[in-house]
């Protein structure tokens, strides 16, 4: 892309005139918060992970990988499967939400589109188990939408899916809204002139040039919700454990903190995968700048 | 027990608790009912996740050392920490307290925090550090407490009026020297259906289980939460120890539940009340002070029937206790005397509606109360049911993993 | 391409079409022709017009009234896809994600044209406008010009029935527009298609165009070939912009045998051939290059003004005077310098000179564009 030569150009002029070091010691407090914060936890339920359970508010430490073996019982496995099958379900039940919505404000709204975005975004300010409580008092199977239109999906699988979709959409809707707005619409035009029907258009043109965007936004709602805990704690009625609630149960119920950790590591794993996957499409996109 | 309003601990800041608990109390207030026992008071719990994280001791701090007998002769601390369920006591009884001669000459101040789960009471103990004088464990708590040393021995003539107290729940199976708690209230599991749709008569617990796969097809049906309700109410239906630890048992139970489960459609300890009011569950596991409400929102249309288990089913009390470290050992044990004072027993039941054995107080309340079944449960019911215990690391893990397979199911 | 072959002589035609956008007339009651394989371009300033004309041809707007007629028939209501018409976008609008080879065989693709057959057409294609060896190559990794090519490429090889280009070589430097313009002509030259090519750059209509359509708010001044419309522009914006006119304001003060004077303020009497209307107050242009300096300084004189120099300036072969009339009018004098001892070396500032022109120099122009076809 020339805009990144230019980019690559004008650093390349800087360092031969004027080049500001910058002074490594700024990061410092940065990198103290990571540290202390993000590390710190890591590294505690690492240790939690590899210990073992002597007794109620007991454990001792050691480097014992059973909770480990213990993970792979057929059980959590199935319990890992359904939380990603679900969290991609609903990722993509977002990008068909949410894709239209972001189209259509970067597309034709011009003195309104901040507000819509704003309107998008004002949900995200309230609190997330408030929301949930709403979509609650919304799926109530004597609620309007299951008494006079026969939605009644209270505590199904679907509710969850609906929980997931409503929470989490602001959170797609940012990035494809970006990509969109990036949109050079002439190639629309392009391509229709070309003679592409206008469906051909959107989906060899507008799709393909706005898929970073929005594999950016479906993985920015996949991961949250494979981590997922309150939806399906309130919609589900139990029938839909994530792997969050089972943790949850192992931490509180079971006060088992060892297999408690063990899970969550193991969902953090399972997750870098997605995330590596990710960054192998996003550098091979780079490679074109589309 | 991972219930719905857990959350808000996180997502409050952690002072604004009590403020949070009392907004949902008004809430569940203006829309019609009182308390109910773990929906209302069941908040919280993943706040624990915090809390696990300070101290995971080896902690056996040497609480049963603690002498009580020491504590006799000593002056009246001028201050009480308690650590409570919210929105659990009669905000009269608080004053009246402090109003008390001894009492208002220490300058006594009582100084109230909350919790919403007994998860969340341990972890904060476990974690240590703690500055409690009073706390109100489940007797599962109360089991698992005693064991991990963390309760101080009570000291009984502090409490002289120990004497008002049923001898029967002095030393319950959670407790069986009776040194460590005083009952607060207790209540039972029990069971309700539609007696509309479902004509057969069920009796037992094993009955209730057995109607599960027939109707479910007729409407909601629904089990209590949490795998301290789902296992050891299976397990007491099909005649085995709640509280037992064999393999084969929870091979057993295990294989009993999966049998039943395509015939539950919710599990929850907290929504089925609003929605058995309404008129939506048609055969539900509940606890004697939620169905109480049920029947009573259902009166008009007559069509719940409440049983009251033949045979087993689960009895639970809640607890006063002192923690190994208080402060103000006395000012604890005078606090759980005035408890005990058969008018405090009136006025508290009068506000919660849970039932304390204390016949006294039993015999003042109006007949409405003290002559319901589901609120004064009969003793021919309760002396067949069981306490639920954590008896060990392992069972309660067991449990756990039983619970998981059959909510995953 | 179907439609190919009809027996209209005009590849494109506006029949009174009106364009709005709110309250804005873009396009106003506007009528022309396009012939088969000619090279037309619609000339203006911006927002005149011309854009939004070509952008109806194109489809990607309807005409609010009138017909637009393409190969014979009313293509109104016909969306873009379906109109054998394509466009070279004023930025190219390549698309990034696909190589030089898959932008050029797009079309065809979309047609359902084979895979072997599409880029073996699209490497002729990108044969015609000079532009191997950089197939596999992504737009982003091409120069303007390159990219230029691609584009035009990709539209030429469909074979449509009329090329649109909007400002296609207004991105390119200066030197590679020339290079462009050169490059244009040949390959419509080859291919034989219409085209219509939107510019506000008059150097580069004049020297490409078969005709030229001068546009200005919405309405066409004048359409005719470069020479007509630089020669006989007929109105004061015509005139004006293409190219450079001096202005002199006047009467008609006399007209026989096919001629007419006009007698400005300043007591200049403007002799021309043409027709006109006596006593009416007229405008009448002469180019700079039409006019010239004399020594003389004869009073009464037809054809013939004296004024004061401002400013000399060389332009190479050429010597610019700015000079001002008796009455203010300032005019501009563009001679070709004859060698070194031509005789307006020796004029300076503040000078007097004598300015004379022939008859066949003046132009008679109106103040609004009259209905005019062909």
């Amino acid at each position: 892309m020339a805009r990144t030569e230019e980019v690559l150009e004008s650093a390349g002029r800087r360092r031969r005139s004027f080049s500001p070091r910058y002074p490594g010691w700024l990061t410092t407090p940065s990198l103290l918060y990571y540290a202390i914060f993000f590390l710190g936890p890591l590294a505690i339920l690492v240790a939690f992970s590899l210990a073992t359970q002597t007794g109620f508010d007991a454990i001792s430490y050691g480097f014992d990988t059973s909770q480990y073996h213990l993970v792979t019982d057929s059980l959590y496995v199935k319990i890992f499967e359904r939380t990603l099958l679900m969290a991609g379900g609903g990722s993509l039940l977002t990008i068909l939400v949410g894709y239209p919505i972001a189209y259509w404000m970067a597309r034709y709204l011009s003195t309104y589109k901040l507000l819509a975005l704003l309107l998008i975004l004002v949900p995200f300010w309230t609190s997330f188990l408030i929301r949930t409580y709403a979509l609650k008092i919304i799926l109530d199977p004597h609620g309007y939408l299951a008494e006079d239109l026969g939605i009644d999906i209270m505590y199904t699988k679907w509710a969850v899916a609906v929980g997931l979709v409503y929470n989490y959409l602001p959170l797609f809707i940012i990035p494809v809204f970006a990509s969109l707005e990036r949109m050079d619409w002439s190639l629309v035009e392009a391509a229709t002139d070309l003679g592409a029907k206008p469906y051909n258009a959107f989906r060899q043109i507008t799709l393909r040039l706005t898929l970073p965007g929005v594999v950016t936004g479906a993985l920015l709602v996949f991961i949250p919700m494979s981590g997922e805990y309150i939806i399906p704690n309130i919609l589900s009625g139990g029938n839909y454990e994530f792997v969050g609630n089972v943790i949850g149960d192992q931490f509180a119920s079971a006060q088992n903190q060892p297999f408690g950790s063990a899970l969550s590591i193991s969902l953090m794993i399972a997750l870098s995968g997605f995330v590596a996957l990710y960054i192998l499409f996003a550098t091979k996109e780079e490679r074109f700048g589309a | 027990m991972t219930d719905d309003l857990n959350q808000l601990n996180i997502l409050a800041p952690r002072e604004t608790k009590p403020q949070m608990d009392r907004l949902y109390h008004d809430v569940v207030r203006a829309v019609g009912h009182p308390l109910s026992r773990r929906s209302a008071l069941g908040l919280g719990g993943l706040a624990l996740l915090a809390a696990c994280g300070t101290k995971t001791g080896n902690g056996a701090t040497g609480g049963s050392t603690a002498k009580s007998d020491a504590l006799a002769g000593k002056p009246l601390e001028n201050h009480l920490e308690i650590f409570n369920w919210s929105e659990y006591d009669d905000p009269s009884t608080y004053k009246k307290f402090m109003a008390l001669p001894a009492e208002a000459k220490a300058g006594l101040k009582i100084h109230e925090t909350y919790y919403s789960s007994n998860d969340e009471l341990l972890a904060k103990l476990n974690a240590g550090g703690t500055t409690y004088d009073v706390i109100a464990p489940s007797q599962n708590a109360v089991a698992q407490l005693i064991e991990t040393h963390k309760l101080m021995k009570l000291d009984p003539s502090l409490i002289p009026n120990l004497k008002y107290l049923d001898p029967k729940f002095l030393k319950p199976s959670y407790d069986p020297t009776g040194e460590y708690h005083v009952i607060k209230d207790y209540g039972i599991t029990m069971f309700f259906y539609n007696n509309q749709i479902i004509t057969e008569k069920p009796q037992t617990m094993l009955d209730f289980y057995h109607l599960l796969p027939k109707y479910v097809s007729k409407g909601r049906t629904n089990l209590l939460d949490g795998a301290e309700e789902i296992v050891p109410l299976a397990l007491l239906a099909l005649g085995l120890d709640a509280n037992t630890d064999s393999s084969s048992d929870f091979d057993q139970v295990t294989k009993f539940l999966m049998s039943i489960r395509k015939g539950v459609t919710t599990i929850t300890s907290s929504s089925y009340i609003d929605d058995a009011i309404a008129g939506k569950i048609i055969l539900s596991q509940g606890w004697n002070g939620d169905v109480r409400r049920i029947v009573q929102g259902r009166k008009k249309q007559g069509d719940i029937t409440a049983v009251l288990p033949h045979e087993k089913s689960e009895i639970w009390a809640d607890n006063w206790c002192i923690p190994a470290t208080a402060p103000h050992p006395v000012a604890a044990h005078a606090w759980i005397n005035w408890l005990c004072t058969p008018s405090t027993a009136v006025t508290e039941m009068n506000y919660h509606n849970y039932g304390i054995p204390i016949p006294q107080a039993l015999a003042k309340l109006p007949t409405s109360l003290s002559k319901d079944p589901l609120f004064n449960v009969p003793s021919s019911y309760t002396d067949n049911y069981e306490y639920i215990l954590n008896v060990s690391p392992q069972v309660v893990q067991e449990r756990t993993r039983i619970y998981t397979q059959f909510r995953a199911a | 391409m179907s439609s190919r072959g009809t027996d209209s002589a005009y590849d494109v035609e506006f029949r009174t079409v009106t364009k709005r956008f709110g309250n804005l007339t873009a396009v106003n009651a506007v009528s022309f022709q396009v012939r088969q394989g000619e090279f037309l371009s619609l000339l203006g300033p911006s927002g005149c017009g011309k854009t939004t004309s070509l952008r109806m041809i194109a489809g990607f707007e309807q005409p609010d009234e009138g017909e637009i007629v393409i190969g014979g028939v009313d293509a109104v209501g016909t969306p873009p896809y379906r109109r054998d018409v394509n466009t070279v976008f004023q930025q190219y609008a390549l698309f990034p994600h696909l190589t030089v080879l898959d932008n050029v065989a797009y079309g065809m693709k979309q047609k359902g044209v084979g895979r072997s057959d599409r880029y073996q057409r699209a490497r002729e294609a990108l044969e015609l406008v000079r532009l191997t060896g950089r197939e596999k190559h992504k737009p982003s990794m091409l120069s303007g010009g390159q990219q230029q090519r691609v584009a035009l490429a990709r539209a030429l090889v469909n074979r449509p029935r009329v090329l649109l280009l909007d400002e296609p070589l207004g991105a390119l430097d200066l030197k590679l527009r020339k290079e462009m313009q050169i490059e244009l002509t040949r390959i419509q030259g080859e291919v034989g298609i219409t085209f219509i090519y939107v510019t506000h750059d008059q150097g580069e209509a004049l020297s490409m165009s078969d005709r030229i359509a001068v546009m200005s708010d919405g309405v066409i001044e004048q359409l005719g070939t470069p020479a007509e419309i630089y020669d006989r522009p007929r109105t004061a914006f015509v005139a004006d912009f293409i190219g450079e006119m001096n202005f002199l304001e006047g009467t008609v003060s006399r007209t026989e045998d096919g001629e007419y004077d006009v007698t400005t303020a300043g007591g200049v009497v403007v002799r021309a051939r043409g027709e006109a209307t006596r006593g009416q107050a007229v405008k009448v242009g002469i180019r700079p290059a039409r006019m010239r300096i004399t020594g003389a300084t004869d009073d009464g004189v037809v054809n013939a003004a004296r004024a004061a120099v401002d400013t000399k300036m060389y332009l190479g072969d050429e010597v610019q005077v700015v000079a001002t009339l008796g009455d203010g009018t300032q005019v501009v004098i563009r001679e070709q310098r004859a060698g070194a001892d031509a005789p307006h070396d020796a004029i300076r500032p503040g000078d007097p000179i004598t300015i004379q022109w022939d008859r066949n120099a003046p132009v008679l122009l109106a103040e609004t564009p009259t209905e005019q076809q062909e």
